[in-house]
């Protein structure tokens, strides 16, 4: 692992909803803060949707493997989420105490993505799952990692399930603008010890990628790994995410200052079925 | 301390078996008294009738280095005869028992057979148990060609190790992971269009699907927002009817769509099962075609290995095992080794017949004949505290290994363990080798096992035992007959003509070979044929215990190594023997040491009346021995009956039992034809304190009683052996040998005069193998041997008076044995009638 000075992040919050998504975030945000020496926060909203909804009359529930609707009693809902908020705890603490760590843990209630933005101020990253409890099973952003995306101001990790923390392989999408250097030391920063970096130079045309090239190697940093770099064309995001598959399945570092338009940036995250580390 | 001394000898002797008491008498040299009758009386025995000696020079050899051939006995013509028509007969049921005594050479002769038979006949073919993957509790039997069982479990071990590879390889391909994730999103995909339709009609209608804690809900929403109850309430009416409305025909859609997604599940787990099974199938393909090609011309094994490919394309994930770092040790063994463990044994090929090294048919000699040992066992493995087991640990048995071959049992081994003989016979009878253990033959226990499926058995088997254990099968089990139609009756003794002697000098060079001892010189070779005619007790005999035979081998080849000899000489033989005798010889010596001593009573000088020295012989080991016993006899007014005081205080068996009532038949027969026998006479054997068997003594009895009866005294320097019949003729009993020695020793301790002797009948002479210094004795004159046909030969020799002979008028002379006898019981009958007529009267 390369020095982790390079990515400065002293607070990691997490989202925690219990859901899959919730869980390798929370795997991703424990094995970052104990290699970052960094304190961890975790969050826990009560969806004020949910409260209101049992507060109708009549409301129903439907259940999987159920064919009949269940009343929505207030109470009952109410201490469910209870329950799911003591399960979200001890589940960080469990993990976190694996690591030595002595996490935070917050409970707020209000509309989830506006919530968990709020009680992640103060942290340097946010980790959080490309979705969370969605009922829809999408492989796009849920509504809160689209929030993230769009609104947070820290560096932003959307973890998805199915990838070991510490064993990813991280790739990079830089571009000839000034965020480049930023996010090559983050890459290198999260790059576990022995592994290839995957540069992909996003590049008007072949000599503008050569030029990239050219200026990266000049990056003391990336002296010291093996590194692959692919030219990759402006293209439509859903191409982009295709190319980047095909070279590998890891964590791709992005940076929000790269000279990316705000949809084409949103469509590669919704297309990209891998971790994301936003910076 | 006189008085206590009977229960003393009681002690010493209760150890001793039964006395067979047999018979015989002797002559004075004195000259016969008046009123002897013409009786022809038997001339003593000379010295050269009682031994026969084998003449060294006779035997055409040197020493037996210079023979050859097997340790076998000859003259055993009818049991060869039996054993080459029982193994040519290849048909069921037509196994053999070889039966004759213990050490007769019966095992020896019957491996002499099967090793010239055996090595022509063909292999048999090997034997495997492998997997049953339908059903694994009854494991599959293949049959393979002699020494392909072997090849087949290694090539089938090789497949296993080279699968732990090649699957893992196939199914981490890219291809593989992306054709693996595309049944996975497209699960996805369709979940999440469906929903996603839901969502998007829902929204249209204002209204959003929430999750809850514990399903999903639909709620009216503005701005993202779940309406409050309130701003709910505070819409129209129809407002909230509509939503109302909508929210129900949402719900519908929505359950229509969870319920339709176990069945996407389904769908997409088969896709997933298709592709892991294509991989599978496509990277061991070439692997199992090799392999079957290797087989292809035996079907069952090419059947079995399509079964395997089958299970392995159906369970690929058991070879895709990863070690995990720091994965869990297990008794120093990482959680993947034991994995994988499992995994080899599931296509393990347990061969249990391995012919590849045999020759001809296997001849397999069990020596623990247990039921395990015989049929097989399925063998278990303690595993955390529970006893597992699998096809791997069925162990093969005596049947498995000798199929296609020969088996020799020991009958009376096989007898002594639990069920085992009915698990021969099963497997004779149905002729398959079913594996059973004791638990379920007793049918004792219920827990599920293994049942590995029959093997065809085709074998001969021979079971070797004594003679009474071949009779009692015969009687008491019906199955006996059937399974065992040929019996080869194995000779005592052979005859000690010139083949028999040569046999005897090839075994014993085949003894010597084989054991790695000093070669014998044609004297003790001469020595030993002699001490074999003696362990036959007959001169035209030899024993065919080679058994003993081979012991006496090894005991002189003993001192003559001790001696420092380079060949075993007649005097280690001699030195051999006498060992034996020596070291047999604490009873004997002890009995010999009470008569000298005077404790047990026997005179052997002197005369008495109703009395006289018998003989028995004495067997407290392998070594007998004879010694005289006195025998006395006293009468009485009586209603004419024999007491048999030994049967009286029942310790007499019933051949001696019924020898007595044969002397008295006799007594009946001679002199109770005139008048009515008025006496009562009372037979013992004095000094005797354990049972009493045989008859040999009947005679000597006999003569006491005619002693008692006629009060004529018999030489007590004289011993009898002998049994009688009812007409008086004395009749051959055994141990002659022995018999004679016994008094004979006695004798010669207390001082041999001239006088003394023993009476044997007649039969026996032939039987006489005495030893050397006995013959030498006889030779100066010093002891003599008479064989006697008749009782009345005997009463002469014994009372030196004559014994008598009817008249026309069935008078005996007055002076004689038989004549004082009639006299006497006369007397008697009077003296009764006398006495018994006053109380009629009264």
């Amino acid at each position: 692992m390369q020095n982790p000075k390079h990515l400065a992040i002293r607070r990691i919050a997490v989202a925690l909803d219990c859901s899959p998504h919730s869980q390798a975030s929370l795997a991703a945000a424990v094995e970052l803060a104990a290699r970052l020496r960094a304190a961890l926060v975790g969050i826990f909203v009560e969806d004020i949707n949910v409260i209101r909804l049992a507060e109708h009359p009549g409301t129903s529930e439907i259940r999987m493997f159920q064919q009949e609707a269940d009343k929505i009693e207030p109470e009952s809902l109410m201490r469910a989420m209870r329950r799911q908020a003591e399960q979200a705890k001890r589940e960080l603490e469990e993990s976190a105490a694996r690591h030595s760590l002595t996490p935070e843990f917050r409970i707020s209630r209000g509309l989830v993505p506006g919530e968990v933005l709020a009680a992640a101020v103060g942290a340097d990253l946010l980790v959080l799952g490309r979705s969370g409890r969605s009922p829809s099973c999408r492989k796009r952003l849920g509504s809160t990692a689209l929030a993230a995306a769009q609104e947070a101001p820290m560096a932003r990790l959307l973890m998805k399930p199915g990838y070991e923390p510490g064993e990813l392989p991280v790739m990079a999408l830089i571009d000839s603008s000034s965020s480049t250097t930023a996010t090559l030391q983050a890459a290198l920063a999260l790059l576990p010890d022995g592994q290839p970096l995957h540069l992909f130079l996003l590049a008007a045309s072949p000599g503008e990628a050569e030029a990239l090239q050219a200026r990266i190697e000049q990056e003391p940093a990336l002296r010291q790994v093996e590194y692959h770099c692919h030219y990759l064309p402006p293209q439509p995001p859903e191409a982009l995410a295709r190319y980047i598959r095909l070279i590998d399945s890891g964590l791709l570092v992005l940076n929000t200052a790269m000279a990316l338009t705000p949809e084409t940036l949103l469509g590669l995250l919704n297309h990209l079925d891998t971790p994301v580390m936003l910076l | 301390m006189i008085t206590n001394f009977p229960h003393n000898l009681r002690q010493r002797c209760c150890k001793l078996p039964s006395i067979a008491y047999l018979t015989l008498i002797p002559p004075p040299n004195t000259p016969p008294q008046k009123g002897r009758l013409p009786m022809p009386q038997p001339n003593k025995l000379s010295a050269d009738q009682l031994r026969k000696s084998c003449d060294p020079h006779q035997l055409d050899f040197k020493t037996t280095a210079e023979l050859n051939g097997p340790a076998e006995a000859a003259g055993q013509e009818r049991a060869a005869e039996a054993i080459t028509l029982s193994l040519g007969i290849r048909r069921h049921g037509f196994n053999l028992f070889a039966l004759g005594p213990g050490g007769t050479g019966k095992q020896t002769a019957l491996m002499h057979h099967l090793e010239t038979r055996a090595p022509k006949e063909p292999v048999p073919r090997d034997w495997c148990y492998v997997n049953n993957f339908r059903s694994p509790r009854n494991p599959r039997a293949l049959s393979l060609p002699a020494g392909r069982g072997r090849e087949l479990s290694e090539e089938m071990e090789r497949l296993v190790e080279a699968l732990f590879t090649i699957i893992p390889t196939a199914f981490s391909s890219e291809e593989y992971q992306a054709r693996d994730k595309e049944i996975h999103d497209s699960f996805q995909e369709q979940q999440a269009t469906a929903i996603g339709e839901l969502e998007k009609r829902a929204a249209e209608n204002r209204i959003a699907l929430i999750r809850t804690p514990g399903g999903f809900a639909f709620a009216p929403v503005r701005k993202g927002e779940v309406l409050k109850s309130e701003e709910f309430l505070q819409l129209d009416k129809k407002e909230q009817e509509r939503i109302g409305q909508e929210i129900e025909r949402l719900k519908e859609a929505l359950q229509s769509i969870m319920a339709q997604i176990p069945k996407w599940q389904r769908e997409t787990q088969e896709k997933l099962k298709e592709l892991n099974r294509s991989v599978a199938s496509y990277a061991i393909k070439p692997l199992c075609a090799e392999l079957r090609a290797r087989f292809s011309d035996l079907d069952e094994v090419a059947g079995y290995l399509d079964e395997a490919e089958k299970e392995i394309i159906e369970h690929f994930e058991e070879f895709l095992d990863k070690e995990e770092e720091g994965a869990e040790m297990l008794f120093g063994h990482s959680s993947r080794t034991l994995r994988r463990k499992a995994h080899l044994t599931r296509y393990k090929v347990n061969v249990i017949v391995d012919n590849s090294r045999t020759t001809g048919a296997p001849v397999i000699y069990e020596d623990k004949p247990a039921t395990r040992n015989i049929i097989g066992d399925v063998e278990h493995l303690s595993q955390m505290g529970t006893l597992v087991t699998d096809f791997t640990l069925i162990r093969p048995g005596a049947l498995h290994k000798a199929n296609g071959g020969y088996l020799l049992i020991d009958a009376r081994r096989l007898l002594l363990e639990p069920m085992a003989w009915e698990s021969l016979k099963n497997a004779l009878r149905t002729r398959q080798i079913r594996i059973e253990s004791l638990g379920q033959l007793y049918s004792l226990i219920s827990t599920v096992s293994l049942e590995p499926e029959p093997i065809p058995l085709q074998i001969k088997v021979v079971l070797f035992g004594e003679r009474e254990l071949y009779y009692l099968l015969s009687l008491y089990d019906p199955d006996f007959g059937e399974l065992f139609k040929i019996a080869a009756d194995f000779e005592d003794e052979i005859p000690a003509d010139e083949e028999g002697c040569r046999s005897y000098a090839r075994v014993i060079a085949a003894i010597a070979n084989r054991d790695r001892l000093l070669h014998f010189d044609r004297g003790a070779v001469a020595r030993i044929i002699e001490e074999g005619g003696r362990l036959a007790g007959d001169t035209k005999k030899l024993s065919a215990h080679l058994q003993s035979l081979s012991d006496l081998v090894h005991e002189a080849d003993y001192h003559a190594v001790t001696a420092k000899r380079a060949i075993v000489t007649a005097a280690d033989v001699q030195q051999a023997i006498e060992a034996r005798i020596r070291r047999a010889s604490r009873i004997r010596e002890k009995i010999r040491q009470a008569t000298l001593r005077h404790t047990i009573l026997i005179d052997t000088e002197g005369e008495a009346i109703g009395q006289v020295n018998g003989l028995a012989v004495y067997a407290p080991g392998r070594e007998s021995f004879g010694h005289p016993g006195r025998i006395t006899a006293s009468i009485r007014l009586g209603k004419g009956e024999v007491v048999d005081i030994e049967r009286e205080v029942k310790m007499g068996g019933p051949i001696h039992s019924k020898g007595v009532l044969i002397l008295a038949g006799f007594i009946g027969a001679r002199f109770g034809m005139r008048q009515p026998l008025s006496l009562s006479a009372s037979l013992v054997f004095e000094q005797s304190y354990q049972g009493v068997e045989g008859d040999s003594a009947s005679s000597a009895e006999l003569y006491a009683l005619l002693s008692a009866l006629a009060g004529t005294p018999i030489r007590q320097s004289l011993a009898v052996t002998g049994s009688i019949n009812q007409h008086g003729a004395v009749q051959a009993i055994g141990g002659v040998n022995e018999k004679i020695e016994g008094f004979f020793d006695l004798c010669r301790e207390r001082g041999l005069n001239g006088q003394h002797g023993v009476l044997i009948p007649a039969a026996n002479v032939e039987h006489l193998m005495l030893r050397h210094d006995l013959v030498d004795a006889v030779r100066n004159g010093l002891f003599s041997l008479y064989p006697v046909s008749h009782v009345d030969e005997g009463i002469e020799l014994l009372t030196g008076t004559a014994a008598g002979e009817a008249d026309q008028n069935g008078d005996y002379p007055a002076e004689s044995v038989n004549g004082r006898i009639a006299q006497q019981l006369a007397r008697m009958a009077e003296t009764l009638r006398n006495f018994t007529k006053p109380r009629e009267e009264t």
